[in-house]
């Protein structure tokens, strides 16, 4: 109900949000498929969408970002995968 | 990933039992969501409870900013922006989507960013953006008022509500409570860093951890924060290495100071809060919905809002959860909220509705 009721007020006002997210608070992981004029083409599993690189420096192509309502907040770490194992290791001690 | 959350509740089981009871407070409007999307509660032991504290931006709106909100979206010249989150928080009988209905010009915006476009598109309109949300949020509100100035926009100023988390966290859990550790907020970390909270452990002396949004970070996060209460440790944790670094995004943060100077700010449920929000400093000051509009604002009356029987006030400072309120599920759904926590998606009361109560 909330789905659609969004889906109603997102057309209603014009806006199309593949992702489906209006939420404000969720930031989600993609891929950075592009860099033009401070943008990025962020590709969330074939769904391909932009944000700005305003808040994030050293961004290329192929590093995965943390996106919250149109902006890359965060590049992610991809060997911190590994750091969070040794974390759980450390804790379970 | 299934049998490494299984050994993670077992491992958390076996913690448990030389704990009495525990309670875990979470203050990020996305955990609560998760911990009730994955049932996080189902794979912990009966002694350990998790409460939200206020960490949905929606809900710790006060009144008095939604009344502000309503009374600028009802204006002839404005096109009012905000998340859609906002739209029916109610204010007595009104809200933003009451006055949608009757067809006054508000649009749901994804991006702070649209607002840019919306009032380039109507240059003869009065655009306001609605600027919520913690530090996740405020750097974004932050470019787009940077955006605005730099472009030389006339039409567009931001109603700015925004708040700091780690004040809020200090006030409430400062005297003494029931709550026994912290799972910190990895969004709000992500920008001000994961140091931002060492003062959970410092001086409230409690266990904190900084986690992710996955079932399997907040389990880790929460098998952590255990493993201290049962070694007696207080520490901050940083167990969203995946996006928070210690210090933070420095950009981001660098922007914030550009824009935005810290004043007091009042939180529904909390009350006032010495240096917990964020004001649009001087040198941006013609973005300021606040002295745009002062000489409408400044009628604006506050009470007399809130539903009888809403609970959201306790269920913001973790003393209730959502199915001790009367009117969850009942006279209260998220189609006709009394109150902004079920108004709110990431609102405990939604969350709890979504996925069962
Ligand atoms: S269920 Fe509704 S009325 Fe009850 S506390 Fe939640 S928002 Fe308020």
């Amino acid at each position: 109900m909330i789905a659609s009721l969004k889906y109603e007020f997102n057309r209603a006002n014009g806006a199309s949000d593949k992702t489906g997210v209006t939420e404000m608070c969720l930031a989600i992981p993609g891929r950075i498929a592009g860099i033009r004029d401070g943008y990025a083409e962020i590709d969330y599993g074939g769904v391909f969408k932009q944000a700005s690189l305003r808040l994030v420096k050293n961004a290329r192509v192929g590093d995965y970002a943390l996106v919250h309502a149109g902006f890359v907040i965060q590049l992610l770490d991809q060997e911190a995968g590994a750091e969070l194992e040794k974390l759980i290791a450390e804790t379970r001690g | 990933m299934k049998t490494e959350l299984e050994a993670m509740k077992k491992n958390i089981a076996g913690l448990a039992e030389s704990l009495g009871q525990v309670t875990i407070m979470e203050v990020c409007g996305t955990h609560t969501a998760s911990i009730r999307k994955y049932a996080i509660r189902e794979l912990l032991p009966g002694n350990v409870k998790l409460v939200s504290g206020p960490g949905c931006p929606v809900c710790v709106t006060p009144e008095q900013d939604i009344a502000a909100a309503i009374t600028l979206a009802e204006r002839e010249e404005v096109v009012f922006a905000c998340f859609g989150d906002m739209m029916r928080v109610p204010w007595g009988e009104r809200s933003l989507y009451s006055l949608y209905e009757r067809g006054k010009d508000i649009r749901i915006v994804t991006s702070p960013l649209d607002a840019l476009r919306i009032a380039r598109e109507h240059p003869g309109r009065e655009v306001v953006y609605f600027g919520i949300g913690f530090e996740t949020t405020a750097p974004l509100t932050a470019a787009l008022i940077e955006a605005a100035d730099e472009c030389g926009m006339e039409n567009l100023s931001v109603f700015c509500a925004h708040k700091t988390i780690p004040p809020a966290i200090m006030q409430l859990l400062k005297g003494g409570s029931s709550i026994a550790a912290l799972l910190c907020p990895g969004h709000v970390a992500t920008i001000i860093g994961a140091q931002a909270f060492a003062f959970v452990a410092d001086e409230l002396k409690l266990p904190a951890a900084v986690a992710g949004f996955e079932a399997y970070e907040i389990m880790a996060a929460l098998l952590c924060l255990l493993q201290m209460l049962h070694r007696g440790e207080r520490k901050c944790v940083n167990m969203y290495p995946r996006a928070v670094t210690e210090q933070g995004n420095r950009v981001a943060l660098a922007l914030l100071d550009q824009v935005f100077e810290p004043c007091d700010a009042i939180w529904r449920g909390l009350g006032e809060i010495e240096g917990s929000g964020l004001r649009i400093k001087e040198r941006y000051r013609k973005f300021d919905a606040a002295c745009k509009f002062k000489t409408v604002l400044g009628g604006v009356v506050d009470g007399a809002g809130e539903a009888p029987g809403c609970i959201c006030a306790r269920i913001l400072r973790g003393q209730s959860i959502p199915t001790d309120c009367p009117h969850f599920g009942g006279a209260c759904q998220p189609e006709r909220p009394l109150g902004p926590c079920m108004a709110s998606s990431e609102g405990s009361c939604a969350a709890y509705y979504r996925y069962g109560g």
